[in-house]
């Protein structure tokens, strides 16, 4: 005998995406603008250096400042422009393994999420045999195995990575798979693949992006550790991480390693930045200002 | 003199689209060992206003008026002079037993901890004590009981442990937010019985917010019925449920099921629904929703005046108005 | 519940002397799974290292031999490389079984013995490093938490995002640099100055060592060499950890719970180390579960840069040489702390949950 019309049930508020709050958020511009320089300066390399990244044409170890602004390497290449150079190698490459990850990840996990049982635990239990390895150690077995260079990084650090998306898709797929508009679409005939593709993966695109952006910048740090250990991008390219080793051999000049890490620390934290910022926007649960709003 | 006074209180939340003003000038004494009834819609501010009380509101809330509790104000109240108060004198019980109850802690801790908290009794002392507070509130096995955690007790048991957790102090007003509507209806005539002996045999005076008249009429003395956050009708529970005045708690009762009812008569629901806090209407806010609103409805809130011995209602038409 | 709703048959006595039945059996299924899991793990360590174009006789044998038929046969010989697939993959479970890991092909030596004198290296280094990213971590994670939207939680969003942003090994580059090489204030490489001998093998951590010993100066030197390598792992976990205990906690803090405990009266500060940190801890537990894996990340990288001699620098020169036991190996060692720590993380949400315990 209670009062109609005075539910306990609390209603929940459908929170439709605010991209427009992006905006207010310091962390996105700044990551955003950062991001998008290191790509123009990716793009515009040629223009923007001032000499040839290979060429050895001025005195080497020259320490910052005059005519070469971060210095010159042991070979007297300048170091400006090595590390502008280097947005050549690493963003493109990042983007491209996060890409094909996803591609992998998704689609696997989609696969299992959706057709569950046996499908379901092959593709699950292959995952869980990847994450019992840190990323750096089985990326750095494939490499070696396969001859170091930056192609076989790149595909070592694929077969790493493209379990975290087929995890977060599977969960999606199958909560998702879950609720009524997806069932009622199966019911009215729709066919499997059609549900899947037209229902089921529009809704996974947010957590998957912030998990995608995120990720860049864990594929640029993993691509040049292994650059770094030598398993990755081979001399004389201007990669950032080969960068850092040939500034730990020549550990007194401290501009050989300083810059090409501070390009890869700024590039990695402007993803994070947006990646963070995205996740406020497109996937509130997980959100740094998640419970910031009470009714 | 009584033992709470609220005066004007009015408590506005600060969100992401600007300020909204959830209870909107409310006035209202309670006097000891008396259950005081507070009903209304969800939304209509009443649980809010008793949060303020105990300045348990969320961040971003801002109170004003005042709430006199013996010589002090609750609402100004601050650091050690609060946490005194604070389950020392007020208490409060929760709508939901399942979440209101430590998950990882054992009852006997939760329960001594407050104990010690305000008393600095030992260990041992606190947990005898708590084996009292188990028994009082018929929990079977006391000893055993504070060795256990939460989820290995029903809902209805651990609405009893958490009255006990309230009561543990011996606090003078127990505030009770919907304490029954989460359990079973034995379950709740259980704990409503519990807080009528404890009233009984205490003088405990009792908040009891509900949405629920039935529970209000076997157990509140007195009844203020909330309606956007605002106060629409008060007075003792008896004769304001029997010859209710304003046009809203008319609505309110009409809209009950009758015991005698087949089920075959329609539910007199009422039209439209209770206005969300961010777009109260002007004037009395129940207007939209209400056959009689004249003019002045529309324009000016009114305001809540004496109708009758220790009944008050807001309404410019008041249409029920007996005929003597 | 067949035995009808009494409270007895609720209350399972005193779950915390004998835990009930239900939270062993998940335990049990727990471990089968990952005793599977670490097998699973030797297939595909033994599959990577065998499939490999590479051929391990080139990478292991100098220029001369390996233009010597007889002495490349009789390398393979030794390593069981003329053996089938399968065969191969038999032999080495069986000697898996016995603890026997094979021999590295570098140094000759049982890869058993090398992962000895390996492990407690990065073990000391690990567990300091963690230690300092716990206590750092779940300390920030929280003042981020209660001090929500506020200044201190918007600097402690980009510190976090920072630690999480930084390479290690520059890190460790920069590090060196400021400390060793400028200030001079903390030695550079290795685990200790050569004027120190290494204190007698007990536990393998040369502090834990040297004080057991009573070397004072020996424990002190090892302890200062240990502080740039700690640091610099940290740095990583100490942004994860901040970030994932703030989100913790702000889940545990708008539950009816807290505002019951703030009811009573009870101190903010009892409220949020009693209440709080205490339904947030088996989140946090997961992250520091998630902790270790960065920490064996982090350590081929930092001791390769520091000359510390543990596994990580163990698994980056078997790697490069493909020392294919070695390689195995270091895998089957990394699996293990993997499969221990997920263990131990299970349990531990037993021993802080009772919900678990006995559901």
């Amino acid at each position: 005998m209670s009062v109609p019309g005075a539910t306990p049930v609390r209603r929940f508020r459908l929170r439709r995406p605010r991209v427009a709050a992006a905006w207010r958020q310091p962390l996105a511009v700044i990551g955003l603008s950062l991001a998008a320089a290191w790509i123009l300066v990716a793009i515009f390399a040629p223009l923007l250096a001032p000499s040839d990244p290979l060429e050895q044409n001025a005195a080497p170890l020259l320490p910052p400042g005059g005519d070469y602004l971060f210095g010159t390497d042991e070979l007297g290449r300048d170091v400006l422009s090595r590390v502008l150079y280097g947005a050549r190698i690493s963003i493109p490459l990042a983007l491209l393994l996060v890409g094909l990850a996803l591609l992998v990840g998704a689609t696997l996990g989609a696969v299992a999420g959706y057709f569950g049982g046996f499908v379901d635990s092959i593709v699950m239990r292959s995952a869980d045999l990847v994450f019992a390895f840190p990323a750096i150690i089985l990326a750095m077995v494939v490499t070696a195995v396969l001859g170091p260079s930056i192609r076989n990084a790149v595909l070592a650090l694929v077969i790493v990575s493209w379990p975290s998306y087929a995890r977060v898709v599977r969960g999606l797929v199958l909560s998702i798979g879950q609720t009524e508009y997806v069932t009622a679409t199966r019911l009215l005939g729709a066919s499997a693949r059609r549900a899947l593709v037209r229902d089921v993966l529009p809704n996974v695109a947010g957590p998957v992006l912030v998990l995608a952006t995120l990720d860049l910048g864990n594929a640029i740090l993993l691509l040049s550790a292994l650059s770094f250990l030598g398993l990755g991008a081979q001399p004389p390219q201007p990669e950032w991480g080969a960068g850092v080793a040939e500034g730990i051999q020549y550990f007194q000049f401290w501009w050989i390693g300083t810059f090409p890490g501070l390009a890869i620390f700024s590039v990695v934290l402007a993803f994070n930045f947006l990646g963070d910022s995205l996740r406020d926007v497109l996937d509130p649960q997980s959100s740094w200002r998640a419970g910031s709003e009470e009714e | 003199m009584s033992l709470l006074e609220v005066e004007e209180l009015r408590v506005r939340i600060r969100g992401e689209r600007g300020e909204v003003t959830i209870v909107d000038g409310v006035d209202y004494t309670v006097e000891e060992g008396q259950v005081f009834g507070v009903a209304g819609e969800s939304g209509s501010g009443k649980t809010i206003s008793v949060l303020a009380l105990l300045q348990l509101l969320p961040r971003g809330a801002s109170t004003s008026g005042r709430a006199i509790y013996g010589g002090r104000d609750l609402l100004r109240l601050s650091g050690r002079a609060l946490r005194r108060v604070r389950g020392r004198e007020l208490a409060m019980v929760f709508q939901d037993p399942l979440t209101s109850l430590h998950p990882m802690l054992t009852i006997g801790r939760q329960l001594s901890e407050h104990v010690r908290v305000h008393e600095g009794a030992s260990k041992r002392a606190a947990l005898a004590r708590a084996a009292e507070l188990l028994a009082e509130v018929r929990i079977p096995d006391p000893e055993r009981a504070l060795h256990a955690f939460p989820h290995q007790f029903s809902g209805g048991m651990r609405q009893r442990v958490a009255i006990a957790g309230a009561l543990a102090t011996r606090p003078k007003l127990l505030i009770a937010d919907e304490p029954t509507t989460a359990l079973d209806v034995t379950v709740q005539a259980g704990i409503l019985r519990l807080l009528d002996r404890l009233r009984r045999e205490s003088g405990l005076a009792v908040i009891l917010i509900t949405h629920d008249l039935g529970v209000m009429s076997s157990i509140a003395d007195h009844v203020s019925i909330f309606y956007a956050g605002r106060i629409v009708e008060s007075g003792p529970t008896k004769e304001l449920l029997s010859t209710p005045r304003h046009p809203y708690t008319r609505a309110l009762l009409d809209a009950l099921p009758h015991p005698v009812d087949d089920g075959r008569a329609d539910l007199l629901a009422i039209p439209g629904l209770p206005p969300s806090p961010r777009s109260r209407p002007a004037g009395c806010a129940f207007h939209p929703r209400c056959a009689y609103a004249i003019d002045a409805s529309r324009v000016q809130a009114p305001p809540l005046v004496t109708v009758g011995a220790a009944r008050l209602l807001a309404c410019h038409v008041d249409p029920f108005a007996s005929p003597s | 519940m067949a035995r009808g709703r009494s409270l007895g048959a609720l209350i399972p006595g005193r779950s915390r002397t004998r835990p009930p039945r239900p939270f062993l059996r998940f335990l049990a299924r727990r471990f089968v799974a990952l005793l599977f899991l670490g097998l699973g793990i030797t297939l595909v360590a033994f599959l990577l290292t065998n499939l490999a174009p590479g051929d391990p006789a080139a990478a292991n044998l100098g220029q001369r031999a390996i233009e010597d038929p007889a002495a490349v046969a009789s390398f393979r010989e030794r390593y069981g490389l003329d053996k089938s697939l399968p065969e191969q993959y038999g032999i080495y479970v069986w000697r898996l079984a016995h603890g026997d890991l094979g021999e590295s092909q570098q140094a000759r030596l049982p890869v058993t013995e090398e992962l000895g004198t390996f492990i407690p290296a990065t073990a000391e280094l690990a567990l300091l490093s963690i230690l300092i990213a716990v206590v750092v971590g779940v300390g920030l994670g929280i003042l981020a938490a209660i001090r929500q939207n506020r200044l201190t939680d918007h600097v402690l969003r980009v510190v976090s995002l920072t630690g999480v942003s930084m390479p290690t090994f520059w890190l460790a580059l920069v590090a060196l640099y400021i400390f060793f090489f400028r200030l001079n204030w903390l030695p550079g490489t290795g685990r200790l100055d050569p004027q120190f001998s290494e204190p007698e093998h007990r536990t393998g951590f040369f502090t834990i060592d040297a004080l057991l010993q009573g070397e004072w100066a020996t424990a002190g030197d090892a302890a200062r060499h240990l502080v740039l390598p700690a640091l610099v792992l940290a740095l990583y976990n100490i942004g994860l950890l901040t970030r994932y205990t703030r989100a913790a906690v702000l889940e545990v803090v708008h539950n009816d719970y807290i505002r019951a405990a703030r009811a009573k009266g009870i101190s903010e500060r009892r409220i949020v180390l009693r209440h709080v940190l205490r339904a947030a801890l088996p989140s946090v537990l997961t992250v520091i579960g998630l902790a270790f894996a960065n920490v064996m990340t982090g350590a081929v990288l930092v001791e390769n840069i520091f000359a510390w001699p543990g596994i990580g620098q163990y698994a980056y020169r078997s790697a490069t040489t493909l020392d294919l036991p070695a390689i195995m190996g270091v895998s089957l060692f990394v699996a293990v702390v993997y499969i221990v720590v997920n263990f131990a993380v299970d349990v531990l949400y037993g021993v802080i949950d009772p919900r678990i315990r006995v559901s």
